[in-house]
């Protein structure tokens, strides 16, 4: 039993449609470790042992009788700013905390034969990089208990790399897939803008927002996004490109494939990083790739417009949080005093809610939200004219490896450790983290960036990058 | 010495078979809380979905006011926070569908500066102790019509706002109740002299287009009573007290900083295809038109046909009972009067227009007399049936047969010698008595103009003998 | 351009979030910064055209009929106080 969680989604897929093994085996195996790491790692708010043992059961009944999904029966963490009905869904706030959604997110519908493991942990509405601002605790990174797994999706990344999950979902806003995927050694895709319905996602920016698959592999990613992927007309934003066949884009070559690399963007890491990144890319040049620097110079420019459009739209979204109609309601005998005393949301995100509400006042531009979006379509314009040069663009995740739960950051200058991954979330590419070997025995990640609706390039040099490399495959030594 | 520059700002909630944003239903009367979903109660998660309907309805609005129609607009989201506003924000339109209108009132013009969709909030009941909030209203869509400041006078600003109503109703738009708060008017006002124009006030809560006149009317002098002391006009929103009859100042709803706009990140641009603008241009008949048609065609007084367009049911009534065979003229009178007495009486009228015709039809051939036929037209009201079983059943059916009728005449006549003298010496009451006596006879059935007729004849012959 | 504490609080006071001194302080350095940050940045190019919408965004299509949403007691369970049916809260001084 030791080996299921080193088994691939599709193997655990023909191990169940062979019945040879029965979602409600895999399902308790994989509570159990939830269980069993959920002091150590605090990945889970909520771990939902009745909803999924009969999600499990279910899968197992349909399947004596109909041919299932790839996916189904096959169990699933979901990241608590994702709404399902049955357990609360808490953002990780006090605002929430006993919030039970009425309806479920267009993800959830999805993938409703997948046993609901549990709602893990995320920074406070998603807001964040290191998973510290949640109202229930940090999570802690399974390689090195005393490091951050990265944010947001902090829990959705501790819980695939401790196989407390076979995989997991996560939202991506400015990196908060990417990044703590790259610090927990496993595999984060953010599809393209548009692809998965948000209908669902609590809105953090609506612009940027996200859904994406965490897993162990590429390969088990784009079995995630096959079924998570497409047209929602209950979704205004959603793309109506047609969804490729992703298995199909899982081919291990990249011969003729042109991967840029931006120069600027490994000049800013720790040097052991750039250097994991680097190597990596030699070796696909190796595998008949080839490889050339690009210029991306924009730094000032990123952080800048993320920082005005990301807290704007926040500002925006979070203005229903009034203690109104659900959620925590304060004391207060008039209505401004309900409103004050109801919104306690955590330090983070309240400076987010107050740079945002400044950059809608119109108080100051350039200090608004319409020079953000001016300097997000520059940016966007850019690296469009990057992928006339080449296909893909490779190049680190984050500046450096997982950093330590204690210690401050200067909360602006925290920004700049999002410039290698906000660019995406600013023009709507995919873009996915694997890892890519190991920094004084911590995880580093390699992010790949492509056109819009060009999963098929990130899938193929990703899987290439994994069928030549091992380091998806390694554990944490803290788990077993 | 002063002139009044009025503008108005005019919500109209469509009729639309569903909410703007979401498939709510939008009919009006529900149990509190029973008509919301997700997306209307703001809640996490939830998204938008722009309803065609509405847009449809928007478009025909704007085709109605001679609007210019934006191919691209924009939605937007304004940010203020209150109880019956759900997500904190309410989603609007920046760049609006339709710009530039005219509507033509004769004796003046109004200019529309802007006409744009944007939906409804809850609404808040206030009691003593607390404030309670039903978000049935919350998402149903509505437009936003601003005229330019071109108003002069109260009246204009009533009549436009009548005329805008009856346009509404008749193009199918809204059904324009101010009393159920389907059509709602603020008014801005200045005051404009030789040394200048006053500051811009803001007046809420009128509530009918009476208190929109007398609130107008009040502000005038207000202000020109000011201006005559040498004090300044403060720029204030100020709520129309009806009880009280006069303008109160108001406590504004968001602090300075204003509405902080956002474009909505959640819909995209609103792009119109000809298809669509063409679908809106085709109006049905609207009220001027059918008002000069009304008199062109049918020969209405003026007066009669201003009446009867008002009303459309009324005047759909009345077209149709002139389809079915009624005489113009007849119909009208009849629409006006008992219908329009009756329909006040009981919304529902279980009789058709046809059965109208055929009752007209009736008193015309002498078959009921126009008394009879008010109280055939009752029982109609009451239950519906057929009028001719109706005169029957009542007795009411008139008789007209001559040679019955002069057979009671002669025998009135007979039996009332002495009034008979006193006709006969010039006592014309004496006649009436006769026609009373004889139409007993007749168990009040005589047709009374031919039974007039011949009592003059018996009375006649009676003297010959 | 000078952002002063009062600003500050004005902006707490729009955003209805009760900060504390501490707060405000440090709010005050975070937007100064944001607005000399922003101030510094020179804007490259925008391209000519602002580019119609990338997707043509097909006719909204009429919603037909309407879909039960959420029951009146689902709304009511949601509620931190509800009174016959409806969401209740302190009484509120502004008239609409």
């Amino acid at each position: 039993m030791n080996e299921l969680k080193s088994l691939s989604l599709a193997e655990l897929s023909e191990l169940l449609a062979a019945r040879k093994l029965s979602s409600v085996e895999l399902t308790s195996y994989y509570l159990e470790r939830s269980r069993k790491y959920q002091k150590d790692i605090n990945g889970y708010i909520t771990i939902t042992e009745d909803l999924a043992l009969a999600t499990a059961r279910r899968a197992d009944e349909l399947r004596t009788r109909e041919e299932l999904p790839p996916l189904a029966g096959i169990p699933v963490a979901v990241k608590d700013n994702i709404v399902a009905r049955g357990a609360p869904t808490t953002c990780a706030s006090r605002v929430l905390e006993n919030y039970v959604s009425p309806f479920d997110a267009a993800v959830v519908e999805k993938l409703s034969l997948n046993p609901l493991l549990g709602k893990v942990n995320l920074d406070e509405f998603a807001m964040g990089a290191d998973n510290k601002t949640s109202a229930f605790g940090p999570v802690r990174n399974p390689w090195d208990l005393q490091r951050v797994p990265g944010g947001s999706s902090g829990g959705s990344a501790a819980v695939v790399a401790a196989g407390c999950a076979p995989f997991s979902l996560g939202s991506d806003t400015g990196g908060s897939i990417r990044q703590p995927a790259a610090f927990c050694g496993v595999t984060g895709f953010k599809p393209t803008y548009g692809r998965v319905s948000r209908r669902g996602l609590v809105a953090f920016a609506s612009s940027l927002d996200q859904i994406g698959p965490l897993a162990r592999s590429i390969a088990d990613c784009a079995l995630v996004l096959q079924a998570i992927c497409g047209h929602d007309p209950a979704d205004a934003t959603s793309a109506r490109q047609e969804v490729p066949d992703f298995r199909a884009c899982l081919q291990a070559d990249v011969r003729g494939l042109r991967l840029g690399l931006p120069r600027e963007n490994f000049a800013c890491c720790d040097e052991e990083v750039a250097g994991a990144v680097e190597e990596a890319a030699r070796q696909l040049e190796l595998a008949g790739a080839t490889v050339h620097w690009v210029s991306m110079p924009y730094r000032d420019e990123v952080v800048t417009a993320y920082l005005l459009i990301a807290t704007a739209e926040a500002a925006s979204n979070l203005a229903r949080f009034d203690g109104v109609k659900y959620g925590y309601r304060g004391q207060g005998q008039t209505l401004d005093e309900l409103y004050t005393s109801s919104r306690i949301f955590g330090a983070t995100v309240r400076r987010r809610l107050m740079l945002g509400t400044f950059a809608l006042s119109g108080e100051d531009c350039p200090a608004c939200y319409e020079q953000g979006l001016r300097l997000g379509r520059a940016i966007a314009r850019h690296l469009d004219s990057l992928f006339r040069q080449c296909d893909v663009l490779l190049l680190p995740t984050a500046p450096t490896v997982a950093f330590t739960l204690d210690g401050e950051q200067d909360p602006l200058a925290s920004y700049y450790n999002d410039i290698l991954t906000i660019p995406a979330n600013l023009a709507g590419l995919p873009a996915v983290s694997v890892p890519c070997g190991l920094s004084s025995g911590l995880p580093v990640g390699m992010q790949l960036m492509a056109p819009r609706f060009r999963e098929d390039l990130l899938l193929r040099v990703g899987h290439t990058w994994q069928c030549l490399t091992d380091w998806h495959q390694r554990w944490p030594r803290e788990v077993n | 010495m002063y002139e009044a520059v009025i503008g108005l700002e005019v919500h109209v909630e469509l009729l639309t078979r569903t909410k703007l944003f979401c498939r709510c239903s939008t009919q009006f009367g529900a149990p509190p809380n029973s008509q919301v979903c997700p997306v209307c109660l703001g809640l996490p998660g939830a998204l938008p979905v722009l309803n065609g309907e509405a847009v449809d309805q928007a478009l025909k609005a704007a085709a109605a006011l001679n609007c210019r129609i934006n191919r691209i607009s924009t939605f937007a989201r304004k940010h203020y926070f209150y109880p019956d506003q759900p997500k904190g924000y309410q989603i609007t339109q920046t760049r609006p569908l339709a710009e530039g209108g005219r509507v033509d009132l004769g004796a003046f013009q109004v200019n529309i500066a802007r006409l744009h969709l944007e939906e409804d909030a809850g609404k808040s009941i206030h009691t003593p102790e607390c404030t309670l909030v039903d978000y049935n209203r919350s998402g149903i869509p509505l437009i936003e019509i601003v005229t330019e400041p071109c108003l002069r006078t109260p009246a204009q600003a009533r009549e436009f706002l009548e005329h805008l109503r009856l346009i509404m109703e008749y193009a199918g738009i809204s059904d324009c109740k101010m009393e159920e708060g389907s059509l709602r008017c603020d008014a801005n006002i200045s005051l404009r002299g030789p040394g200048g124009s006053t500051a811009v006030v803001e007046i809420k809560n009128l509530n009918s287009f009476r208190a929109l006149e007398r609130a107008l009317a009040y502000e005038i002098r207000r202000q020109s009573r000011l201006l005559a002391q040498g004090k300044a006009v403060a720029a204030q929103t100020l709520r129309w007290d009806e009880a009280a009859n006069r303008t109160v100042v108001m406590r504004s709803k968001e602090e300075a900083g204003g509405y902080r706009y956002l474009p909505e990140p959640d819909l995209p641009p609103l792009i119109l295809d000809e298809a669509a603008i063409a679908r809106a241009c085709r109006l049905p008949e609207l009220p001027l038109a059918r008002k000069a048609r009304f008199i062109g065609a049918y020969g209405l007084s003026e007066a009669d046909a201003h009446i009867l367009i008002g009303d459309r049911m009324l005047a759909d009534w009345f077209e149709a009972a002139v389809a079915a065979g009624a005489r113009p003229r007849q119909a009208a009178n009849w629409v006006l009067g008992e219908v329009a007495r009756l329909r006040k009486e009981t919304r529902h009228l279980p009789f058709t227009p046809a059965d109208l015709a055929r009752l007209i039809d009736m008193t015309e051939r002498g078959a009921v007399s126009v008394a009879g036929a008010k109280k055939v037209l009752a029982v109609l009201a009451e239950r519906g049936g057929d009028p001719e079983q109706i005169v029957h059943s009542l007795g009411l059916a008139q008789v007209s047969d001559r040679e019955q009728l002069a057979e009671v005449a002669r025998q009135a006549v007979a039996e009332n010698p002495d009034a008979v003298r006193d006709y006969r010496s010039g006592k014309d009451r004496a006649l009436r008595f006769l026609l009373g006596k004889a139409m007993k006879l007749s168990r009040g059935r005589a047709n009374p103009q031919l039974l007039r007729e011949l009592v003059l004849q018996a009375i006649a012959d009676a003297e010959r003998l | 351009m000078e952002i002063t504490q009062e600003q500050v609080k004005k902006t707490a006071a729009m955003a209805k979030l009760r900060l504390s001194d501490e707060e405000i302080e440090s709010l005050h350095r975070l937007l100064r910064e944001l607005v000399a940050r922003s101030a510094g940045i020179s804007l490259p190019e925008e391209e000519a055209s602002t580019a119609e919408p990338g997707e043509a965004a097909a006719a909204p299509a009429p919603f037909s009929r309407p879909q039960p949403g959420l029951r009146q007691e689902e709304v009511v369970a949601l509620a931190p106080a509800a009174e016959r049916g409806f969401i209740r809260v302190p009484r509120v001084m502004d008239h609409e």
